[in-house]
């Protein structure tokens, strides 16, 4: 499996490095997007995917990485905002995962949406009492800075859920995936594990929240908390393949091209395409891109 | 009775606000085969889940091998080889016969003898080993309880809780099922069974616990059971 992927991995790489010295501010631009896109499925992917714990509010992490990175940015300057916002983002994944992580199913999907939620209002309001509609952040790091640190960041998630994936925290969560109650009795630490996929799925969007704050130079809680995040994660995994780390460079690819291509002409169309896609797939490919056009027959072992 | 290698004493336990046990104590002395008996709701797989750890008991004491481990989560009772074997046959279904059985050997002191672990549950189910390629889901009743039994072995267990392993099995089956119980004991390994086949389990017996309404009505030597008048007209039929 290394094998088969890593010389595509590094071209990709590679290239994803050298798009600033053949394109202008806007491709710079698409490409930094692209690169956040996959930063936040893959991480989504370490949780949701590997675990079966639907979350469907995975931008709680990176809103509170966007509110901690605008509050610490002017006292401490950016790498300490960046840093802080990925910890208070772990954080607040270790104090809530506990007793979010008990419940599952649909009721795991409605109390992350509601969480993000919750959290949303909460930070609302706390701008409200302290007369703050909006916050500015200026000087901040030119978007061809921003766009190498994001795609060290994407390079960082694809890397974590891939070994994740590979190691025996990630049997552990295939187990239990498969069969929690199973995976309780053959010794696997359920509650524990279940913990550490959530917490390690929220540092890097922490980190995205605050970069891609310094990307818009305005703080406002509404658009940082917005689900359609959440939902455009769920969306990009889906299609990709949410099995293994792959999925999210098909997914988000796809997605973002589709909305450079139809966002500005057509909103109302990409909307009603990405129904479409999400639907289709579902449906005829629920194992993705991946799992549909790349699975091959399972080698037998001798 | 002397102190067991398992030692459960007033146990009240259950799900929420009901409890299936009232205090129930038992003992399983190291080497044997209990029973444990009663009908369905009885409270037979309450008490083995919270011997296992899968279930926090609301009160009581329970002792493994001389240490008190009611406080432990069921990962360290599995470390120290109390191993579960739950009712329904709770298989991974994606995953191939080989990699559940890998799986079992999660814990640490497990992880080293997997080699030796997949020969013996091999040896002990050839069926699984003509399977070993094949998703756990794919398998039959009874194939998917062998394979629930041989991913308890790869975990090295020192005690075997099993929970009704012939549950729904036919009756050839069954009897295998019951004859590699024989051959694990014969190897030295402790087991606590619940069954609801009476005669059968009391057969191969050395001790037994009879439930009923979670609280324990009746102990003996598998021989007196079998005996016992109110045994036999509550569940052996005769």
């Amino acid at each position: 499996m290394i094998g088969r992927w890593t010389i595509p991995l590094i071209v990709a790489l590679a290239a994803a490095c050298g798009v600033p010295f053949v394109a202008g501010d806007y491709l710079i631009g698409v490409a930094l997007s692209l690169a956040m896109w996959i930063a936040l499925t893959e991480s989504w992917i370490l949780l949701s995917g590997l675990t079966g714990y639907v979350s469907l509010g995975h931008v709680v992490f990176y809103g509170l990485g966007a509110y901690v990175g605008i509050l610490l940015w002017g006292e401490v300057g950016g790498v300490l905002a960046v840093g802080g916002a990925g910890l208070a983002s772990g954080v607040f994944a270790l104090a809530v995962g506990y007793p979010a992580l008990r419940v599952r199913g649909p009721y795991f999907v409605m109390l992350t949406f509601g969480l993000a939620e919750f959290c949303k209002y909460i930070v609302i309001d706390v701008e409200a009492g302290l007369g703050q509609f909006s916050r500015l952040l200026l000087g901040g790091p030119s978007v061809l800075q921003l766009y190498y640190v994001v795609l060290g960041l994407a390079a960082a998630a694809t890397a974590l859920t891939f070994f994740v994936a590979r190691s025996r925290l990630g049997y552990a969560l295939r187990a239990i995936r498969e069969n929690e109650e199973a995976a309780e009795t053959v010794g696997v630490p359920v509650a524990f594990c279940k913990l550490a996929a959530f917490a390690l799925s929220a540092i890097i969007p922490g980190m995205v929240g605050a970069l891609m704050v310094a990307r818009s130079s305005y703080f406002e809680p509404s658009q940082v908390f917005d689900p359609i995040v959440s939902f455009t994660i769920v969306t990009m995994a889906i299609i990709g393949g949410s099995d293994d780390a792959r999925g999210p460079f098909l997914g988000a690819a796809l997605l973002v091209l589709l909305s450079e291509i139809l966002w500005a002409r057509a909103p109302q169309v990409y909307m009603i395409l990405l129904g479409i896609l999400l639907i289709a797939f579902v449906l005829f490919a629920p194992g993705g891109i991946t799992g549909r056009l790349l699975s091959r027959p399972v080698k037998v072992k001798p | 009775m002397s102190q067991g290698l398992l030692q459960l004493t007033d146990i009240v336990a259950g799900y929420g606000d009901v409890m299936a046990l009232h205090g129930v104590s038992l003992a399983v002395r190291d080497g044997s085969v209990t029973a444990l008996l009663g009908s369905n709701g009885a409270g037979k797989s309450t008490l083995l889940k919270t011997a296992a750890g899968i279930l926090t008991p609301r009160r009581g004491e329970i002792a493994f091998d001389g240490a008190a481990i009611a406080g432990k989560r069921a990962s360290e009772r599995v470390e120290r080889g109390i191993v579960l074997i739950p009712e329904g046959r709770l298989i991974f279904p994606e995953m191939s016969v080989e990699e559940n059985l890998r799986v079992g050997a999660f814990a640490p002191h497990a992880r080293p003898h997997v080699a030796r672990g997949l020969e013996r549950a091999y040896a002990l189910f050839p069926r699984l080993a003509e399977r070993r390629r094949q998703s756990g889901g794919t398998l039959s009743g009874g194939e998917q309880q062998m394979l629930a039994l041989g991913r308890g072995l790869m975990a090295e267990p020192r005690l075997l809780l099993l929970d009704e392993p012939t549950l729904g099995l036919a009756p050839l089956i069954a009897q295998s099922i019951f004859t590699v119980i024989e051959r694990l004991r014969a190897d030295g390994l402790t087991i606590l069974l619940a069954e609801q086949d009476a005669r059968r389990t009391l057969a191969i017996a050395d001790y037994g616990y009879v439930l009923e309404s979670g609280t324990g009505v009746m102990e003996g030597s598998g021989a007196e059971l079998l005996a016992d008048p109110k045994i036999n007209s509550a569940y052996l039929g005769l």
